[in-house]
Order: structure tokens, then C-alpha cells, then sequence
């Protein structure tokens, strides 16, 4: 990791860090709570003293339970973790700031929220994301429930920038889209959302193109990928597998990569058991019931 | 019924007795309201190959729907209309390739969803189980219209050819493109429902633990009371008992291992489709995808040029 880059997140750490003492409100969803799990909702502050919230899922039973983040994903929705996980991990789904349900000071857009505050990396808001996906993490291992030995994270490439900013993380499973990975390179090559939203930047605000790269480095999980330990998977599609390897390259721990077969029934399967073998909880029958 | 062939299964949808008269009331209420369309362009996500704008329009209940649609910048003549109807959880998806396509292309954003939600705003989960045992203010009474509104602000705009206008969606995408085939059957020209959602409710409920159809389960663990209000609200809104009205050529895709959307429900509604013009693809090893990874985008692309002729203008970035 560069000086820059060790300064940059650094500061952000700090940030994070002096929030330990805040308070954290946990309350459960009967509603949302099954014979396999009691599902919570929890409300804790991230950093400049914003509202977040996240779902927090415990198998019912005995703990301490194998600990797996979800990364929140690139949408406006966190939803309740899948019952095929919360029957056996304590599973921690955060909203960042501008998702629904920690959107009550910024709402994000989509299209938007992949270049809001650039080109400047204070401004930028992923730093903010990043942070509170920083903060979630130690919300969630101050459970008493968990096993924060065992910590697991599974979700696109945040997850693995913020694996590169936690040194605790032992498994990583890392899915598409991958949003963050080589975004100038994989954005020429595309005109879809997201990975479009860096076209439009770029186009509009050709002036700040530069600046807004300079940023842009800070997040690409390859180049803090020295720093992941965490036993990783990333599953990708074929037109993500350049990245894929770049990353898989970087990363310190054992890392592969899984290129998508493109049947959602075959991959699913592939990524959930690796997350079980890797994590050491049972691999059991995925959320598809049997007739 | 279920089974471990889905083609065998039985839904056990009934239609109510006032089923058309409730929708007939429901579309006369719409029709109230002023459509009042507004497109501004936008453009920061607009290039030299396209035009993008921001949408709004009036819709059920004088609420304010948005959406995105996105055009060819230089053509002749009129332009084929391709509404896109969004999934359950995602936004609408800003309609840029089919605009590069040839397409006058319109993504709706209907109530609840971001830019649509100052109203009414259920959330998710939420929207599935909003008043869902109360039929007359169930949530997806106004979230249907939405739709159909949609495909009127699309075939209203002067530069769409309105004999050529197609829907398409996956997931309540899918539901979605079913519902206004079939309240707008003398209009819409083609559409492609992938894994649809929105169909046999109350049995999909019963064959899944996975969200949105966990939604009625939770409501039911908590207000197992209800039951026989909610049935009658879910058979009222049930995608199945709209789809006899179905004109147009229609093609419908399942993945045989799908969780969210039980692939039986999907062979169901297939069946009642009033189109003769029909063609049913499932998808070993797929789940709620439902081949979109496996061919069938090329499939569905195929499908709806066939129909609707654009003129492509290809371009990137």
C-alpha cells in the first residue's frame, strides 16, 4: 500500500475507531423472525454523527456463531439476509449511508451514487461508504453472540477493499459486479450502468478526470490487496475475469477465482459452499426447497 | 398442487366474481387523472449517440411517477416504443442500450421505488404485504396502474410509432409486462416476461422461504387470521387471472431451480395466456436469472427486434 494511500485510510480508521463508545440500539423484528433465526433491526452512528442501520440475524441456538458480513451491494435496498445463511451464521447486512433506511441526511441515486463527490477523495462518498462499512464491522463483532475469530465477508469488490482495510477478515467472498476494480480500464470497454456512471463523469467533467483517477486509486481494492489475509474466492463473469485475476493476484491470503457458469442455480451453489467449507459451518441444501 | 414435474402443477388462484369490475372501476379512476407528461433532458447521462431525459407523470391517486427514458439523438420518422417495467428491489435501469438500439425507451420508476416514493413509500420488504388484507387499498392496486400509465406516457410521446410499442421485464419485470399486455391488449405489439413474479401468490408462498413471496409467510406467522382476507386480496391482484386478455406474441422464461419465483407458477400463468402467439423456455440449473446468463438476452433481443424493427445506431461510452 502506497504512503498516500496508508495516510488516506488511516485517517478514516481513526474516524471510525472513535465511535466505539457511541451508543448502538438493537431491537428485534418479530415479524421478520423464523423457527431458524431471530432477525434484529440495529441502529448505530457512523462517522460525522450519521444514522445508520443495519440487519443483524442469529441462528436460533447456541452461539458464538461464525460472523458473515454482507457488504451492501450497489442498490437503493439492504434486504433481510436469506434464510439459507441466517439458519447458520450471524449475519450482519448494514446499510451505507443513502440506502433506504439509513437515508434520513443523504439519499443516494442511481445512476450517481458511483461518482458522487468527485473528483476530490475528502469529497468523495465512498469514503463515507467505506467508513461506515468500517464501522458496521465493529458494531457487529461487539455481539456477544459471535465468534469474532472467524469473521467472514461475502459481496462485490467493497467487500474486498474494506477485507484490505481489516486484518481480522479470514474468509472473503467476493461476487459480481465488481464496481471498484480498475474503473477507468473496465469503463472504456462499456456503456452499462454502473460502470457507465464513469463515462458520464468523465464526458461531463473532462477537466477533473485526472483528479477523479488520483481518487479512484484509493478505492481499487487491488492496490490494498497486499494487506487482505483472508482466505478468498471471487466469483465473476467472464467479462470481469481480467480484474478478477489482477485482484486474485494481489492478495495475500490464498485467493481464486470462480468465473460464473451463468447458471444462477450452479454458481449460487459453488459460492455458498466454498463460504461454508472456507468458514468451517456446514454446507447445507441452498433456498431452493425440494418438491 | 405440487409436484416434482412443475408443468403439472395446479394453481389454486381463483378468479373473484368481481375481478373485471373491480379493474374496470380501478382503470376508470386512473383514467382521471390527468396523465400531465414531463420530460426534461438530462445531460450528464445523455452522448453524442443519445438523448436522456427524466420522466414524470401523474398516475392512480394523483401520485407522481418518474422514470427514465432515453431516445435515438438523430432519427427519421417515428421511432419503435420499448417499455421497460423494473424487478421487485432494483430501480429502474436506465434505458441507454435499447435507446442505442433504435428504441424510444422508457424505464418506469413505479410508486415506492426511488424518485416515486414522496407518497407512498412501503419500502422493502413492505410492498408485497402493504394492506394486504385489506383488497380495496392493497399496495399493487396503484403500483399496476403505474404501469399501465407507463405504457401510455410511452405511446403518447409524438416521436413513438404507436402500432409498435413492446414491454419487457424479468422478475415483477415480468409481471409487470404481463399486467399491461393484458389491460392494454389492443396496443401492445410484443412483450417478454422473464421468471414472473406477481403469479399464483399465495401457493409460491407456501413453496419458498425466500423474499419478496417470505413477506406474506411473515405477515401470516404474525396475523394468521387473515388468511382467507389475504387470499381474497392476492386472487384480486394475481397476475394469473389477467392473462386470458393477452393479444400479442409473448415469450416467458423460468429458471427450473428458481427460490424467489417458484418455476411451477411460471409454467401456470404461461398456460392461460390468451395469445396463441406464445413460446415458454425453462432453464435447467438456473435460478431466478432464468438463462439470462445461458442465451436467453440474445433470445429475447431477437424477439422483440422481430416484432418491432428498429433502426440500431450502435456506439459506446
Amino acid at each position: 500500500m502506497s504512503a498516500d494511500r496508508n495516510a488516506y485510510w488511516a485517517a478514516v480508521k481513526d474516524e471510525v475507531a472513535a465511535l466505539s463508545d457511541s451508543n448502538v440500539s438493537i431491537e428485534e423484528l418479530p415479524e421478520r423472525s423464523n423457527e431458524t433465526c431471530v432477525v434484529y433491526a440495529v441502529w448505530y452512528e457512523g462517522i460525522g454523527g450519521y444514522p445508520l442501520f443495519a440487519y443483524l440475524t442469529l441462528p436460533r441456538g447456541d452461539g458464538p456463531f461464525v460472523p458473515l458480513f454482507q457488504a451492501p451491494g450497489y442498490a437503493s435496498v439492504v434486504g433481510v439476509p436469506a434464510r439459507e445463511r441466517s439458519a447458520k451464521y450471524a449475519v450482519f447486512a448494514p446499510c451505507h449511508r443513502g440506502q433506504r433506511l439509513a437515508d434520513s441526511g443523504y439519499q443516494a441515486a442511481y445512476p450517481g451514487l458511483l461518482t458522487d463527490g468527485l473528483p476530490g477523495a475528502s469529497s468523495y462518498i465512498w469514503r463515507s461508504v467505506v467508513a461506515d462499512s468500517l464501522r458496521a464491522i465493529d458494531v457487529f463483532l461487539g455481539q456477544p453472540e459471535v465468534d469474532g475469530s472467524k469473521l467472514a465477508i461475502a459481496g462485490n469488490d467493497l467487500g474486498a477493499l474494506v477485507a484490505s482495510l481489516r486484518p481480522d477478515v479470514k474468509s472473503l467472498l467476493v461476487v459480481t459486479p465488481l464496481l471498484l476494480t480498475d474503473p477507468p480500464g473496465r469503463a472504456s470497454d462499456t456503456f452499462a450502468y454502473p460502470m457507465q456512471e464513469y463515462n458520464d463523469f468523465k464526458r461531463t467533467y473532462s477537466d477533473q478526470w485526472n483528479e477523479a483517477l488520483e481518487t479512484l486509486s484509493l478505492f481499487d481494492p487491488t492496490a490494498g490487496a497486499a494487506d487482505i489475509q483472508a482466505n478468498t474466492m471471487i466469483a465473476c463473469t467472464g467479462g470481469e475475469i481480467c480484474a478478477a485475476n489482477d485482484l486474485m493476484g494481489a492478495i495475500a491470503g490464498e485467493a481464486g477465482v470462480y468465473k460464473n457458469e451463468g447458471r444462477g442455480f450452479i454458481d449460487h451453489t459453488v459460492q455458498e459452499d466454498w463460504l461454508a467449507e472456507a468458514t468451517g459451518v456446514p454446507i447445507t441444501p441452498g433456498p431452493f426447497l425440494p418438491r | 398442487m405440487t409436484t416434482s414435474d412443475p408443468s403439472l402443477f395446479t394453481s389454486s388462484v381463483v378468479k373473484p366474481a368481481d375481478f373485471d369490475q373491480y379493474w374496470a372501476e380501478t382503470l376508470t379512476a386512473t383514467d382521471a387523472v390527468a396523465l400531465n407528461p414531463r420530460l426534461s433532458l438530462d445531460e450528464m447521462r445523455s452522448t453524442d449517440e443519445i438523448e436522456v431525459f427524466e420522466a414524470l407523470y401523474d398516475s392512480y391517486e394523483g401520485i407522481e411517477i418518474a422514470g427514465w427514458y432515453a431516445r435515438p439523438r438523430n432519427f427519421e420518422g417515428k421511432l419503435p416504443g420499448y417499455l421497460f417495467v423494473p424487478g421487485y428491489v432494483s430501480e429502474p435501469k436506465l434505458p441507454n442500450d435499447l435507446a442505442l438500439r433504435g428504441y424510444a425507451a422508457f424505464s418506469v420508476a413505479p410508486r415506492g421505488k426511488l424518485r416515486s416514493n414522496r407518497v407512498f413509500n412501503p419500502g422493502y420488504p413492505g410492498l408485497l404485504a402493504h394492506n394486504i388484507a385489506e383488497r380495496e387499498e392493497y399496495g399493487y392496486r396503484g403500483f399496476y396502474m403505474d404501469a399501465v400509465r407507463a405504457f401510455d406516457f410511452l405511446a403518447g410521446l409524438d416521436e413513438v410509432d404507436e402500432t409498435r410499442i413492446g414491454v419487457q421485464g424479468g422478475s415483477q419485470g415480468g409481471a409487470l409486462t404481463l399486467l399491461v399486455a393484458s389491460l392494454r391488449s389492443d396496443q401492445v405489439a410484443c412483450g417478454s416476461a422473464g421468471a414472473p413474479y406477481l403469479c399464483s401468490m399465495m401457493d409460491s408462498a407456501e413453496m419458498t422461504h425466500s423474499y419478496p413471496y417470505e413477506e406474506i409467510n411473515d405477515y401470516l406467522r404474525i396475523h394468521p387470521d387473515d388468511e382467507l382476507a389475504v387470499r381474497e386480496t392476492l386472487d384480486l391482484h394475481d397476475i394469473h387471472n389477467f392473462v386470458d386478455r393477452i393479444k400479442c406474441p409473448m415469450i416467458v422464461s423460468v429458471g427450473l431451480q428458481d427460490d424467489v419465483v417458484p418455476p411451477e407458477t411460471g409454467f401456470a400463468v404461461f398456460d392461460q395466456i390468451g395469445s396463441t402467439d406464445k413460446r415458454f423456455y425453462s432453464y435447467e440449473n438456473c435460478g431466478h436469472d432464468a438463462g439470462t446468463g445461458d442465451g436467453h438476452v440474445a433470445i429475447v433481443d431477437a424477439f422483440m427486434d422481430s416484432h418491432l424493427n428498429p433502426s440500431a445506431i450502435g456506439g459506446a461510452g
